[in-house]
């Protein structure tokens, strides 16, 4: 994530190793989690067509989304509240950018409890069903792209506090931004298919 | 040596106690370890995966050429692949290693070495977008491959998983031993550091472009890098949450073996030969003899942009590698292919051509040009393999895998190392700071096409024999004088690279210019 002036290429526009690099590593991360979700649907399709009777979900559980949805709420907290510290950046308020980027900071550690809270929860065996094996997997990503996106919205704060992210240069506290989204966008797939694809 | 009557320093303390040899000796590690310099960084990269490659190479020429025994149920348990005893270094435990490092642990991190160094240095630029998380790539690589060869010697049995086999050697209900663990382990390390170089690459090529360099005229490699890196962006992940899929199962016992549709995950995030990452092997190829070409020839490639636009296509057609039915069979090296993963041969088959109209206007002769020779040769024995097991009818899973072998060998193994041998050669000036001395360039270069040729004709030979279960011996041999000069091949560059630095290092200062930028 630079900080320093970034160079200027033939259009003239300036180029943003840290926004480029961010997105990439948001395009990776969701096609982490795409990809499991591919893995999960395959499965829970072969298991059905194969077996008619049996069901891919643990029949005898009661599955309560209630922590699952707080998760997605939480996130989406975290995401507005990024959005706000960046645009409070871009027009110059390194306050509200600040306080933006701290409660992003503070939901992102909530969620990711939530979701350390939920693996817990569950006390199943990996080996129990198929079906768990793909959800601890599925959970484990989730929580990889919540850490991912504490450490950078963090990096973010740390930047925004020391002036070294400012109104001419938000790149780097936009490549926060674009992570935090990135795991909402994994959550999504997560609590879509875990906890509604039933 | 003696402290003077000045107030003694630190440093003078410390050459008191150590002496100026080894004090030098210590700044010249710790300028190794602590740097960021892509050059630098990329001739460590670069030197472990030769290392790794030479060694890897010689165990696949000894194993590679007892196939034949294996084949007539001398080694094993009847079957080629069967594995019998729990421990000990059986036939199929030494060929997994060998032929998953070749090309996990060399190929691909080779190319990305190469790429780190040349890339800035084509396109104008003093440095990657991020130096710091190069070294990181750098050393997560080193500890992978470190990792690596630990699962295949600790005697708590060979792994479960062979990511060119099936589902079938995974453990079910139970534990699985440490060597899985640290297989996948050291396989999810080197991927990672591979994304991360792979991203470092793109955004580079995308930032660091110098004035007036247009992203359509950036050099044959650098093209090749950019592509390659920006579709390993969207396949390297797949792998990744494949990796964790298997570690979770494995090490906790897990039911992927036996469930329902795991054939179909496997093939699509975890078997290297129906992966695109199968395909991207082919690009950097592309890049390089299309770099010798321009260089060579003094002019751009016939056509202009059109040689960029099929290797881009290539590219894009690797991910049709994901629309495969979840068969081994589907794959690209068996004769039993589908039709949509064969596609990638078209823009191939054409770049071929617009390489050889580039020749046809005049060149300089030179080493180099065997890389244009060979890569086009290597695809038309593939090709010529692939067409003798339609006309017999081979079928790649039950009656071929010998077969499969070969194609593996040619198009995964053979083909990169011809191009990569010589595209070090033909770059060293740009990434050693000098050349690589002509007679060891030509050697290796020599001794790579000849192991690949003959090592090719030898498996593919073994695979069509009208009786697969008979002794053939000097067809065995065959392939093992083709590993060992493929080995040998490695070995060599590594020589030249090692010679080249020795040569350069003592006015190569670049290490000691600091980056004004804080940067990542």
């Amino acid at each position: 994530m630079a900080a320093t002036p970034a160079p200027v290429t033939t259009t003239g526009r300036a180029t943003t190793p840290a926004l480029v690099a961010a997105l990439a590593g948001v395009v990776a991360i969701v096609m982490s989690a795409a990809a499991l979700g591919g893995a999960y649907a395959t499965t829970r399709y072969q298991i059905r067509r194969s077996n008619p009777g049996e069901s891919f979900f643990p029949s005898t559980m009661t599955f309560n989304n209630y922590a699952a949805f707080i998760v997605f709420f939480t996130l989406i907290l975290a995401s507005l509240a990024v959005g706000w510290g960046v645009t409070s950046l871009r027009i110059g308020n390194r306050r509200w950018a600040g306080a933006g980027f701290g409660i992003a900071v503070l939901t992102d550690l909530a969620a990711l409890n939530i979701m350390w809270f939920i693996g817990n929860g569950w006390e199943a065996a990996v080996n129990a069903l198929p079906w768990w094996l793909h959800v601890y997997a599925l959970l484990t990503i989730a929580m990889i792209a919540g850490v991912v996106a504490l450490v950078s919205v963090g990096l973010g704060l740390a930047r925004v506090i020391t002036a070294q992210a400012n109104a001419t240069q938000p790149h780097a506290a936009l490549a926060a931004a674009w992570l935090q989204h990135g795991a909402l966008a994994v959550w999504v797939i997560v609590y879509l298919l875990i906890f509604l694809y039933k | 040596m003696s402290i003077t009557a000045s107030p003694a320093t630190s440093a003078a303390v410390d050459q008191a106690a150590f002496g100026d040899d080894a004090l030098d000796a210590l700044d010249a590690v710790e300028s190794w370890l602590a740097t960021t310099d892509h050059r630098r960084l990329g001739r460590i990269h670069l030197g472990v995966a030769l290392l790794a490659g030479a060694l890897g190479a010689v165990l696949l020429a000894f194993v590679g050429q007892r196939l034949d025994a294996a084949a007539r149920g001398v080694l094993g348990t009847g079957s080629w692949l069967g594995e019998s005893a729990a421990a000990g270094f059986s036939f199929s435990r030494v060929f997994n290693a060998a032929q998953t490092g070749l090309v996990v642990v060399v190929v691909v991190p080779m190319f990305l070495a190469l790429a780190s160094i040349v890339v800035p240095r084509q396109i104008g630029a003093s440095r990657l977008a991020f130096p710091r998380v190069h070294a990181f790539v750098v050393w997560c690589y080193v500890m992978g491959v470190a990792l690596f060869a630990t699962a295949f010697l600790v005697r708590t049995g060979p792994p479960n998983v062979d990511i060119f086999g099936s589902t079938g050697t995974l453990v079910t209900g139970v534990q699985a031993n440490k060597a899985t663990d640290v297989l996948i382990a050291s396989l999810a390390l080197i991927a990672i550091s591979t994304l991360l170089g792979f991203i470092n690459i793109f955004t580079t090529v995308l930032t660091h472009r110098r004035a007036g360099l247009l992203l359509d005229l950036v050099r044959p490699f650098t093209w090749a890098s950019f592509v390659t890196a920006a579709v390993s962006i969207i396949t390297i992940p797949a792998h990744l949450s494949g990796l964790l899929l298997l570690y979770i199962d494995q090490h906790f016992g897990g039911t992927f073996g036996s469930t329902e549709g795991s054939e179909l995950v496997w093939s699509h995030l975890v078997r290297f030969t129906t992966r695109p990452d199968m395909y991207l092997l082919v690009i950097p190829v592309l890049g390089i003899v299309g770099e010798i070409i321009v260089s060579r020839t003094g002019r751009s490639l016939l056509g202009g942009p059109v040689a960029a636009y099929l290797v881009g296509v290539a590219a894009a057609l690797s991910l049709f590698a994901w629309l495969g039915g979840g068969t081994a069979g589907d794959s690209f090296l068996q004769p039993t292919n589908r039709w949509f993963t064969s596609l990638i041969v078209i823009p191939v088959a054409l770049l071929v051509l617009v390489w050889l109209g580039s020749l046809a206007g005049g060149f300089k002769p030179d080493v180099s040009l065997l890389g244009a020779v060979g890569v086009p040769l290597l695809l038309v024995l593939a090709a010529v393999n692939v067409l003798i097991a339609a006309a017999r009818g081979l079928d790649g899973l039950s009656q071929g895998p010998v077969w499969t072998i070969s194609q593996i060998f040619v198009l995964a193994i053979g083909l990169p190392v011809v191009a990569g041998v010589i595209g070090i050669g033909e770059l060293a000036p740009l990434a050693l700071g000098r050349a690589i001395p002509k007679p060891l360039a030509g050697l290796a270069a020599l001794a790579a096409l000849g192991g690949a040729v003959l090592g090719t004709v030898g498996l593919a030979a073994l695979a069509n024999r009208n009786n697969p279960t008979s002794s053939a011996p000097a067809l065995s041999a065959l392939v093992l004088l083709g590993g060992l000069l493929l080995a040998a091949a490695l070995a060599m560059t590594l020589l030249g690279l090692l010679s080249a630095e020795r040569l350069s290092g003592s006015n190569d200062a670049s290490h000691l210019v600091p980056f004004a930028e804080e940067n990542l």
